[in-house]
């Protein structure tokens, strides 16, 4: 049971990140690969601004931080002329040190002790039933709301021209919309959901450390994709969107349970990089399985 | 409506392979003018609409259009005042998203970013479509993806006038469709040109379509216009004449390049 609560607090907080991709990955279409760096910023903000005694603070300016960053890569690529890839890069590297520096010229920081949203939260819940699930219920609150306010986002004009900006970058000029606007403002709000996420696992295990993102992008495209292949044909956004979020706990269950056998904990990021070469490759092969099987019968009538 | 003066565009300026895509272009289109464009390959046609609609600027010259000088506007603002159809019909929408959201895009410029579609919106989208007589209005929530290609190009013609263009531009926008979709889509062309009592150039490669509609003909080669002719000696052309002129003036052109 301990272990399922685990899987949940951890799947469900980095499944923020997982929703961050999804509107950069999956509507957007660019791969965004300051995420690692972006996660790590969250932290490092938020974990600074509750040691200094405002915990709620921490929310808001975490996410400032992120879709400052979101802003700075989607410059990059529309407005500088630097490949999509590249530019989240470059930024990711960039932030590896601004991280350290905000820490203050050290790479890990303690929040025992310290005042975080959770501990807040726990004086809150003090004497109810719910007092001992404390994190697990914070984290599906804020989750809740972002899932509401994303599927909700996602219907907009806004929103709308997001998608479109990742699926038909002509129809979206013809449709007089400044595609550099929107792939900006997608950034923006994916890289704020990154670093909220960030923010949210630091208060959460009570330290932040500048090597805490590595591999997250990764990790949450691998959720993204078992999320995907729960609601693959639904196009019902919301449904999609929660998708994610189970792709996320899943694989979260999927590695706790691994750990219990034995699995050493550094091979996370080996696991989800298996995952993710598997979802995109299987269907590769698939279609390619299927054209051949065409080109033969074709052969064969002929 | 559209006033060109002298526009020209000339790719690779500074290589070997120098390419002059338009060539002192002047045109003057009037307003409710159907205009059809024929030409050979690389004769610059599709360069001219790309010069229209600012894919690219033009290294000289003006564009005006509807007394509003467009020449240097960015391409999205000037996509306010012009209809666009292309060859390819995959390209004028959105395959993951529906119909409805496809069409919603494409009127909603004056729409804020968190605006979301009402049921009045819905009716009138669902009005437009169903004017194309394609049953389509009964699909409004369907991936435009599942559609075919003739479909995806009415629902572009749509799109480019469902706020109605200053102008409409039509690039060759039925060669990729199979004969009869590309006579649907031409006769449904015609009819919302006329309804809408629009201004439309068209670029085609079917001498008869040329010829069949539109009240003024111009033949472009090698980035110029080199014959233009209005309505009534356009009812007098056939498709064997309009060719027999294109060779003629393609072989004293030779001469001439020759002679110099
Ligand atoms: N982006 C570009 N870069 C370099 N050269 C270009 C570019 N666009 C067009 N050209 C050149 O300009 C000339 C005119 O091309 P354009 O596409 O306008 O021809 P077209 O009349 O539309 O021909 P088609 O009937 O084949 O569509 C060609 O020589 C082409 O190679
Ligand atoms: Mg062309």
């Amino acid at each position: 049971m301990d272990l399922i609560i685990t899987a949940l607090e951890l799947g469900l907080t980095s499944s923020i990140t997982v929703l961050a991709l999804f509107i950069s990955y999956s509507m957007l279409n660019v791969c965004d690969l300051s995420t690692d760096g972006c996660f790590t910023l969250g932290a490092v903000v938020g974990a600074m601004i509750a040691l200094s005694g405002h915990p709620y603070l921490s929310i808001p300016a975490s996410m400032l931080a992120g879709s400052i960053s979101g802003f700075i890569t989607g410059l990059l690529q529309t407005k500088c002329g630097i490949n999509s890839l590249l530019s989240g890069i470059v930024v990711n590297t960039g932030l590896y040190s601004i991280n350290i520096a905000i820490l203050g010229n050290k790479s890990l920081i303690n929040l025992n002790n310290v005042n975080t949203v959770f501990s807040k939260m726990k004086t809150l819940l003090n004497g109810t039933v719910l007092e001992s699930q404390y994190k697990l219920i914070l984290v599906i609150a804020i989750l809740s709301l972002l899932v509401f306010l994303i599927s909700n986002l996602l219907k907009t004009r806004l929103g709308l021209a997001i998608r479109a900006t990742g699926n038909n970058l002509d129809m979206v000029k013809s449709s007089s919309i400044n595609p550099v606007f929107t792939t900006i403002s997608g950034l923006c709000i994916s890289n704020s959901l990154t670093a909220l996420s960030g923010c949210l696992l630091a208060q959460m295990n009570k330290s932040a450390n500048v090597n805490m993102g590595a591999g997250m992008v990764t990790v949450a495209l691998a959720s993204l994709l078992i999320g995907n292949v729960i609601f693959n044909k639904s196009r019902k956004t919301t449904l999609r969107i929660i998708g994610a979020v189970l792709g996320s706990f899943i694989f979260r269950l999927v590695y706790t349970i691994a750990l219990r056998f034995k699995v050493p904990a550094f091979m996370l990021n080996l696991i989800s990089s298996i995952i993710v070469i598997l979802s995109l490759s299987i269907p590769f092969f698939i279609n390619k399985r299927k054209n051949s099987n065409l080109k033969k019968k074709r052969k064969e009538q002929c | 409506m559209l006033k060109l003066k002298n526009v020209r565009k000339t790719f690779n300026k500074n290589s070997q392979d120098i390419q002059i895509a338009l060539n002192d272009i002047t045109l003057n289109v009037k307003k409710g003018d159907f205009v059809s464009i024929i030409g050979s390959n690389g004769a610059g046609k599709s360069s001219l609409f790309n010069a229209i609609c600012g894919s690219f600027e033009i290294d000289e010259g003006s564009i005006i259009l509807d007394n509003t000088n467009i020449t240097f506007m960015p391409e999205h603002k000037r996509a306010k005042l012009i209809g666009r159809l292309f060859q390819d019909p995959l390209r004028g929408t959105a395959p993951e998203m529906s119909i409805l959201e496809n069409l919603y895009l494409a009127c909603s410029s004056h729409d804020s970013w968190l605006h979301r579609i009402t049921e009045k919106e819905k009716r009138f989208i669902k009005e437009k479509v169903a004017m194309l007589g394609m049953g389509l209005e009964n699909r409004m929530n369907q991936a435009v993806g599942l559609l075919s290609g003739g479909q995806r190009q009415a629902l572009t013609l749509a799109m480019a006038i469902i706020i109605t263009p200053k102008i409409l531009l039509l690039d060759e926008h039925t060669a990729a469709l199979d004969p009869p979709t590309a006579e649907k889509i031409m006769n449904l062309t015609n009819k919302i040109v006329k309804e809408n009592e629009l201004t439309c150039l068209m670029i085609t490669h079917n001498m008869n379509y040329a010829i069949d509609y539109g009240n003024r003909l111009l033949m472009m080669h090698e980035g110029q216009i080199i014959l233009d002719l209005d309505e009534n000696q356009k009812k007098e052309t056939s498709a064997s004449s309009i060719i027999n002129e294109f060779k003629n003036i393609i072989a004293s052109d030779r001469i001439l390049t020759t002679l110099r």
